[in-house]
């Protein structure tokens, strides 16, 4: 079964055998390769030496020569808006807009079509940065981030952007931690070895799954604790959302990209707590066309006691993606 | 921060000068952020170094402490070592106390009502033998 959702991943998943330089970055694309992904995503700061500085004509070569070697595209890169990088000063639109184009010119030139905008960007800002984007031919997507969803109000003042522009290069890129109808076992049990009260661990998952709203679960465990850790789980389910995936359905062609976030993939390549079921059946249906791009990001929750896998764990999301209709 | 801090200082991290020590450090924040957002403290055998007698180096350039908020265009990658320099001369092959605080300061993460950065703190305690 095959559909036209692609398959991605972001380098970010292997941020932890970078870090430790057991991958290269080459290793990474390879490894992405070899799931069968067909997409890059990176996180230029992460992965390209010198970033934000447009990358050498040598690394520009060699970076080609790799997508060419593994047969791979680059699809999207993730910009981030640093407004406060001295101390006292913090940026003005125009210095948020100049930064902005910069991760423009960054991106067009290793060949990304996609940026993934950091959700605490202003619809303002982007305003101003869409002509740039479209004289690039680069398509910029808010970061639809829990605790927001597509229908928050943060979210409809990016769509006014969207429907009072009318431009194509400027949509949303969900992230599938949104869809947390669990609470991510690997975030729980760290809490718990962090000294969280496991009964209270209890009771706030259990609070999550039948779909109590954060803010009451917050307070039960305010009057049950008055230690930060068993705050910090009850926050878990504010920060872990669950919305009904067919809320992505009235926006579904303004879909320009979608983060496949993943925390704990089962060895049976579902993931713990997301119904990635339900929300790709959704995706296939309404007809999505854009790629999913595997987020790894469960490795700073068990590097205190496991040995990080990001290459098995983004293998087997990867696994999980193609089983559920998405890509070859 | 957390586990990974244990690598911000390698086992060959304290180097022995012409003119006395450096220290070589690497952040695991997952993305490379400008001198400015970081910040030091230095103890080595328990005595802490002034933070005025600090060099910064970094990509090749050098830079001294009351230059660090300015450094916003000197970025240092998640793969790269910077390094503090000092001038106090301490012995090749001896085994040294080295105390090193490390904060970042989280430029695109504001928290609280004046927006501050997040500070991601980290706290190294290493017996370091001198290079």
């Amino acid at each position: 079964m095959s559909s036209n959702i692609k398959r991605a991943v972001s380098l970010y998943s292997y941020q932890e055998e970078f870090f430790l330089k057991k991958m290269n970055l080459e290793d990474c694309i390879a490894a992405a390769a070899a799931t069968g992904a067909t997409g890059i995503e990176i996180v230029g700061e992460q992965s390209v030496p010198g970033c934000p500085k447009l990358p050498s004509d040598a690394f520009v070569d060699q970076w080609f020569g790799w997508m060419d070697k593994y047969k791979v595209t680059p699809v999207a890169h993730d910009m981030f808006l640093d407004y406060n990088k001295k101390k006292g000063h913090y940026w003005s639109d125009d210095e948020a807009v100049e930064s902005f184009k910069q991760d423009i010119r960054f991106a067009h030139k290793l060949g990304f079509k996609v940026i993934r905008v950091i959700v605490n960007t202003t619809p303002q800002i982007i305003e101003k940065v869409i002509p740039f984007a479209e004289d690039h031919d680069i398509k910029l997507g808010i970061e639809v981030h829990a605790p927001w969803n597509i229908n928050s109000a943060w979210m409809e003042r990016h769509w006014d952007v969207m429907e009072r522009t009318g431009t194509k290069h400027f949509g949303f890129i969900p992230d599938m931690g949104g869809f947390c109808r669990r609470l991510p076992r690997v975030q729980v049990d760290r809490m718990i070895r962090n000294g969280a009260d496991p009964e209270i661990a209890k009771f706030v998952c259990e609070q999550h799954e039948k779909g109590i709203m954060a803010e009451y679960t917050i307070f039960e465990v305010s009057r049950m604790s008055n230690r930060r850790i068993d705050m910090a789980v009850a926050e878990l389910s504010r920060h872990n959302t669950f919305v009904n995936p067919l809320s992505l359905v009235p926006h579904i062609d303004r879909i320009v990209h979608i983060h496949g976030k993943c925390l704990e993939m089962l060895e049976d390549c579902t993931e713990y707590s997301i119904p990635y079921n339900e929300v790709v059946a959704v995706l296939l249906k309404h007809g999505y066309n854009g790629y999913i791009a595997t987020e790894y990001e469960g490795n700073r929750h068990i590097q205190d006691v496991y040995e990080v896998d990001s290459v098995e764990q983004v293998r087997r999301h990867q696994q999980m993606l193609k089983n559920l209709g998405c890509g070859i | 921060m957390g586990p990974l801090d244990k690598y911000i200082l390698k086992d060959d991290a304290l180097e022995a000068t012409e003119n006395g020590f450096q220290l070589k450090f690497q952040t695991h924040w997952y993305r490379a952020l400008p001198l400015s957002c970081m910040d030091f403290n230095l103890k080595i055998d328990g005595k802490e170094i002034d933070k005025n007698d600090l060099k910064i180096k970094a990509n090749g350039n050098e830079y001294r402490y009351d230059e660090l908020l300015e450094l916003d265009k000197e970025w240092l990658f998640v793969l790269d070592r910077g390094i503090l320099e000092v001038e106090q001369p301490i012995e090749k092959g001896k085994t040294y106390d080295i105390e090193f605080k490390y904060d970042l300061y989280i430029p695109y993460i504001l928290v609280g009502p004046q927006a501050n950065p997040l500070l991601a703190s980290s706290v190294v305690h290493k017996n370091l033998i001198c290079q």
